[in-house]
């Protein structure tokens, strides 16, 4: 176990769900996706200035370039000639697409990986140590994402009110005179400022499971835009470290395996959350769905013996016009919890059953 | 000309794959665009992956076809968790697509390296379906993605009018008595199967410009769903042959990034000089309206007075031309006049 490895992945996660969550709300998730494919652009257009990998122009380079992306893709969608996604869909390709040419026409020599760029390599981070006055004093991956979780941690500190009122009500904002679009490019900036930093440990894609993960997980049960940011910093917390315990334990690649409990994660608060999980919510249907049908066959029972009318068990399936198996279901049901009673072959509804009836009406009325 | 065929053999066979994953890709771009499911292709091709190693860890078989049915599951399972997503929360779509993506494409990262550090030689070669590798295509994997994109087109050809309305008009699709559920099943099916046989070629990463580039392309050019099939499925066969040939003449060029940027360049293109909807062409067009409007001011301000003319200007020009005429010391507009301003007001629709 390695502390500064588990300590980098959790600065990742972090800075990632904060950023995160304001993608996911603004619809943006897939620009993601977009900046941290081409910011290998930036990466080999710096690198061609500078000559240079580890120069930190090329984190510089690789942000700039985030940001183009953005601007393109919207560029496009101003013009209104596609939608967004397809907008997206045809940008950041071309742009991946021109830096791999460029890399494999130009620099095959040099350690210039697309493969260590897409997919990073978390257990190498450490080989790379920040030196200061001859002594090592931790991997250098550790400050830049040390550095980047405090810089998007007071990004949303003093802007929360202008993030808040941007996303959720942009005109509101721009007649209180804060800026749309220079909120959106900050954040812009910040987005790929933070899936650059990632690169070396958690690579382009794996990054964006780290930055829609956690906030998508806590937008389930949250509704609240201060509780949602740190319940997803919570949970991007806890993601990296269960990541990185499941990948010590199996001896597999630690950004896959966050990757991976990111999304499993997300599927069981999905599927098992009490207030609004799929599995609680099709249980709470079926049930009030038994409820109702129950009601709908007291409901009968009840008004056709105010009339006088004899009810023959055989007979109330085809006057409410039922499947016979599926009522004599609801019947044994009536019967089980006490609402009606057969009286040799006849209906009847019991006092406790009229109370329940006579209850409900006089709640609707 | 046996001769030639026989040199180039292997860039013929290629050549032939990358034409048909164009076209099938192209005229399914289409429809994907305009059912706002651009990227779902990204996803899906990213989702492949893990399901691609998983074939090979049970079969220890290189496959193609072993491999593509992992990858086809894969993908529907991907699939089904997005659909899932949609439907039980309010999770925007796109977000479902983001996570989907890169978590199944992490899973499959970790298999990928178990598989690679097991020592098992076999395994080389799947790293392909991340970056697509066109110049591995044997003739076999051609007559199998010949086979399946001609079933695939067939299947768009056959439900034509039903992919039409069921994109167009839901709601009418729906009252007709189709099942919104099974066509949805039918489409995304189709969509696994085009990206699955497309990713050994262009790779997980490109996979989306091969879907909708060619259908933005085509939408510059045309407002007719039949055109717009017809034009995307050209532009991807042209990208896909041009650009397994350029790729074949230079050493160390892959065919996905090429066949990408020949793709974008024809996008670039259009958007740029489409005769109608083309950037350029916009701005010409407005320009003239412009100059129109402030040459004939004067006119289209008499068309709003019920045609009296009032101006301190020099009208003698349209007095020659017969624009207006004097009566009573005073102008009017005349017929031809009348039709003129119609014709610059009416330009603007």
């Amino acid at each position: 176990m390695n502390i500064s490895i588990l300590l980098i992945a959790v600065f990742t996660a972090m800075s990632a769900s904060i950023v995160g969550v304001f993608l996911v709300l603004r619809k943006m998730s897939m620009m993601t996706d977009a900046i941290s494919h081409t910011v290998l652009l930036g990466i080999v257009l710096a690198y061609m200035l500078v000559h240079d990998l580890n120069s930190p122009l090329l984190i510089l380079g690789a942000t700039i370039m985030g940001v183009i992306t953005v601007y393109l893709i919207e560029l496009i969608v101003k013009s209104k000639r596609t939608s967004e996604d397809a907008a997206t869909g045809v940008v950041f390709p071309l742009l991946f697409s021109i830096a791999v040419i460029i890399i494999s026409l130009r620099f095959r020599d040099v350690h210039l990986d697309v493969d260590a760029v897409l997919l990073g390599n978390l257990e190498f981070t450490v080989f790379d140590q920040l030196v200061i006055f001859g002594t090592e004093v931790g991997p250098k991956a550790l400050y830049i994402m040390l550095g980047v979780l405090i810089l998007n941690l007071l990004f949303f500190i003093i802007f929360y009110k202008e993030l808040k009122i941007v996303s959720f009500d942009a005109a509101l904002a721009m007649v209180l005179g804060i800026s749309p679009v220079i909120i959106h490019y900050a954040l812009m900036f910040l987005v790929s400022l933070t899936a650059v930093s990632a690169f070396n440990a958690v690579g382009a894609i794996l990054v964006i499971a780290l930055m829609v993960g956690p906030a998508m997980t806590a937008l389930l049960y949250t509704k609240n835009l201060f509780s949602t940011v740190l319940n997803a910093i919570i949970i991007g917390i806890l993601n990296s470290v269960v990541g990185y315990l499941f990948a010590l334990y199996f001896d597999v690649v630690i950004s896959g395996s966050i990757a991976t409990v990111t999304l499993v994660v997300f599927l069981l608060v999905f599927l098992f959350n009490p207030k609004n999980g799929v599995l609680f919510t099709i249980y709470r249907r079926s049930r009030q769905k038994n409820e109702f049908k129950l009601l709908v066959l007291l409901m009968h029972i009840y008004n056709h013996q105010d009339g006088g009318e004899i009810l023959l068990v055989d007979g109330v399936y085809k006057a409410i016009d039922w499947n016979y198996n599926y009522y004599r279901k609801y019947i044994n049901l009536a019967i089980e919890k006490e609402y009606i009673e057969i009286d040799s072959n006849l209906l009847k509804i019991t006092n406790k059953g009229t109370t329940l009836i006579e209850s409900m009406l006089s709640r609707s009325v | 000309m046996p001769s030639f065929i026989a040199d180039n053999y292997t860039i013929i066979i290629i050549t032939l794959g990358t034409m048909l994953l164009g076209l099938v890709n192209g005229v399914l771009g289409v429809f994907m665009t305009l059912k706002k499911q651009a990227l779902v292709g990204d996803a899906l091709s990213h989702a492949t992956l893990p399901g691609v190693v998983l074939a090979f860890i049970f079969t220890q078989s290189k496959s193609m076809i072993v491999l593509l049915l992992g990858a086809a599951i894969s993908a529907v399972a991907a699939m089904f968790i997005l659909e899932l997503i949609k439907r039980q929360s309010k999770i925007k779509y796109d977000a479902g697509l983001a996570l989907i993506l890169s978590a199944f494409f992490g899973f499959g990262q970790i298999l990928l390296l178990v598989v690679q550090t097991s020592g098992s030689a076999a395994s080389a070669g799947l790293n392909n379906f991340i970056f697509g590798q066109a110049a591995t295509m044997l003739i076999s994997d051609i007559e199998f993605i010949a086979i399946i994109s001609l079933v695939v087109l067939f299947v768009i050809i056959l439900l034509w009018k039903e992919f039409k309305l069921f994109i167009f008009n839901n709601e009418f699709y729906q009252s007709l008595g189709y099942s919104n559920r099974i066509t949805t099943i039918i489409f995304n099916t189709l969509i696994v199967i085009v990206v699955t046989i497309s990713i050994r070629t262009v790779g997980v990463i490109l996979m989306s410009a091969l879907l909708i580039a060619p259908a933005v392309a085509a939408r510059q050019l045309s407002k007719k769903l039949v055109y717009n099939t017809l034009l995307a499925g050209l532009f991807g066969l042209v990208s896909g042959a041009s650009g397994a040939i350029i790729s074949s003449q230079v050493t160390n060029l892959a065919t996905g990034p090429v066949i990408v940027v020949i793709l974008c360049t024809i996008v670039l293109i259009a958007l740029l000089f489409a005769p109608k909807r083309g950037v350029i062409n916009k701005f010409i067009i407005d320009k003239i309206h412009q100059i129109q409007i402030r040459k004939y001011h004067n006119l289209i301000h008499a068309y709003q007075e019920n045609g009296l003319l009032e101006s301190s200007e020099d009208i003698s020009g349209l007095l020659e031309k017969g624009y207006i005429e004097e009566k009573s010391n005073s102008y009017y507009l005349t017929d031809v006049g009348n039709k003129k301003v119609e014709s610059i007001i009416g330009e603007r629709k």
